[in-house]
């Protein structure tokens, strides 16, 4: 049952790198929604989510050739992930060319930029959560952030970790490790949001 | 690994069997360490139930974003091109001003050019009057040499040697011939094949409109030159004219064929000179090829590009 999607799949990919755009393009509507969602929770806005995304799509079709079997999907994800992992570096080479970094620049943004899923009934508990959640992250350092994204939100195994975020396997651990009690220590601050069982305090239990 | 590293491989089963037996033990003993363990446990599952996000649009590709934006390879960018035509531009025009300004003409026509490639290269490379000009026989120095316009185009290589400047203006041409001819005579049978050593420097004549002096002078060293041995030593050898008498010993030899000490001197250290025109005039004609070359780079890359993008 699992054969036949991925028949199909490596079929789109063969014709995809034969030069059918269309082909291509199937792939790409099965995973942009992937693909942006890890755009977005590294880069933290939508603007440039949706830019990472789009480049690293065109670096995907360009690069095809580079995919030799295996994990479609993790190949995919490396792609996105180095785009976007590339413009941060390029952005702290030269911060001047952020408009964010401009001072005043909050003071223009009034209403906050519609989150991601602001939809009257997703402004909820779990929405805030999510929100909180997403603070914690984009509190992390670059490094951090992107394995923590990779492994815990998109599910990769860390040697799938290690070979999209180019580092090693023991590289992979102590950052994820160091990540997750970063993430936690952040979450302390929104108790009231979590969820009863995923209360995180620690004090309670202590006989 | 620290408690949390291996807390963290533990939550996600990547402990081997005995590390995680150890921490198992360790955890029982340890409810500080059980809680840390939980909480790092939530936030794990709470990373998990993120949700995947809905792109805000479809990020399927067009064929402008994929073949407009190609990446060309380097030589058919616009940036190829365009440096190619520019260093064309300045080759070319450095390749033809070496070879203008030395008069260059094709060797063909001349005598003994064939066995002379060098002093004739020489000579018509840098412009600049050394003796070299030998290889010319006289007839052809005056006509080829002294062209009046070439005289005019180059005024400041004359002055770049004065003490050669013994040589005698076209019009004059017969009287220098017969000074040569005179040589000849003198130094007996053996320069007879090699005429063109008298005719040493005529070049020079049409920078010096008071040639009449220097005819004189020209001759005067044609005769102490006869008067010298040494002018036999060129006589064997007149196809190798130039370097032999700049080479060996310079002023001794040079007299020989009819210059005096100071212009002897002026030759015998226009060696590297002489060299150096030979190299001019070859960088000159390289100069232009490679100029040609980066002209029609420039062109069939600009046309490859513009199909390229058609497409």
């Amino acid at each position: 049952m699992a054969v036949n999607p991925h028949d199909d799949e490596q079929r789109l990919i063969r014709e995809a790198q034969r030069g059918s755009l269309a082909a291509f393009n199937t792939l790409v509507l099965r995973y942009q929604d992937r693909a942006y969602t890890i755009a977005y929770r590294i880069m933290s806005n939508e603007a440039d989510a949706a830019d990472m995304t789009q480049d690293a799509f065109i670096t995907a079709y360009r690069r095809l050739d580079t995919y030799r079997g295996g994990s479609f999907r993790a190949w995919l994800v490396r792609i996105v992930t180095n785009t976007c992992y590339d413009e941060l570096r390029r952005r702290k080479r030269r911060p001047a060319t952020s408009l964010e970094d401009m001072p005043g620049a909050e003071l223009d943004d009034g209403p906050p930029l519609p989150d991601n899923t602001p939809t009257p009934e997703q402004i909820t508990q779990q929405g805030e959560l999510n929100r909180a959640i997403q603070n914690c992250i984009e509190a992390l350092g670059d490094a951090q952030r992107i394995i923590l994204i990779l492994s815990d939100i998109e599910g990769l195994s860390y040697q799938e970790v290690a070979a999209a975020a180019g580092v090693k396997v023991g590289t992979v651990k102590s950052r994820l490790s160091r990540a997750r009690v970063s993430v936690r220590d952040c979450l302390q601050a929104f108790q009231e949001l979590l969820p009863e069982t995923y209360r995180l305090n620690t004090t309670d239990t202590l006989d | 690994m620290n408690d949390h590293e291996r807390l963290s491989a533990y939550i996600d089963g990547e402990l081997t069997d005995t590390e995680r037996a150890a921490l198992e033990n360790q955890l029982d003993a340890d409810p500080e360490l059980r809680q840390e363990l939980h909480s790092l446990r939530q936030t794990v599952l709470l990373l998990n139930q993120m949700p995947e996000l809905k792109a805000p649009r479809n990020f399927t590709l067009t064929r402008d974003m994929v073949e407009q934006r190609p990446v060309l390879p380097f030589p058919l960018t616009f940036t190829f091109s365009a440096l190619s035509a520019a260093a064309a531009v300045v080759l070319l025009a450095f390749g033809g001003y070496f070879l203008l300004r030395t008069g260059f003409t094709p060797q063909a026509g001349m005598p003994n050019t064939a066995q002379q490639p060098a002093p004739a290269a020489a000579f018509l490379a840098t412009g600049t009057p050394t003796p070299m000009q030998t290889a010319l026989p006289p007839a052809e120095a005056a006509s080829r040499a002294l062209p009046t316009g070439a005289a005019d185009e180059l005024p400041a290589e004359t002055d770049a040697m004065p003490p050669i400047s013994l040589a005698m203006p076209g019009s004059e041409q017969s009287e220098a011939q017969g000074g040569a001819t005179t040589l000849n005579q003198e130094a007996g049978a053996a320069t007879t094949p090699a005429p063109e050593l008298e005719t040493f420097s005529f070049r020079e004549s049409e920078e010096a409109p008071p040639a009449g002096d220097r005819a004189e002078f020209s001759l005067e060293a044609a005769a102490d030159g006869a008067a010298d041995d040494s002018a036999a030593t060129f006589a064997p050898v007149p196809t190798q004219v130039a370097q032999i008498q700049l080479e060996p010993v310079g002023p001794d030899e040079a007299s020989g064929i009819g210059l005096t000490e100071p212009a002897a001197r002026s030759i015998a250290q226009s060696e590297p000179l002489a060299q150096a025109s030979t190299d001019a005039d070859a960088a000159g004609i390289i100069l232009l090829l490679a100029g040609g070359i980066l002209l029609a780079a420039a062109i069939i890359t600009t046309a490859l590009r513009r199909r390229r993008l058609a497409l």
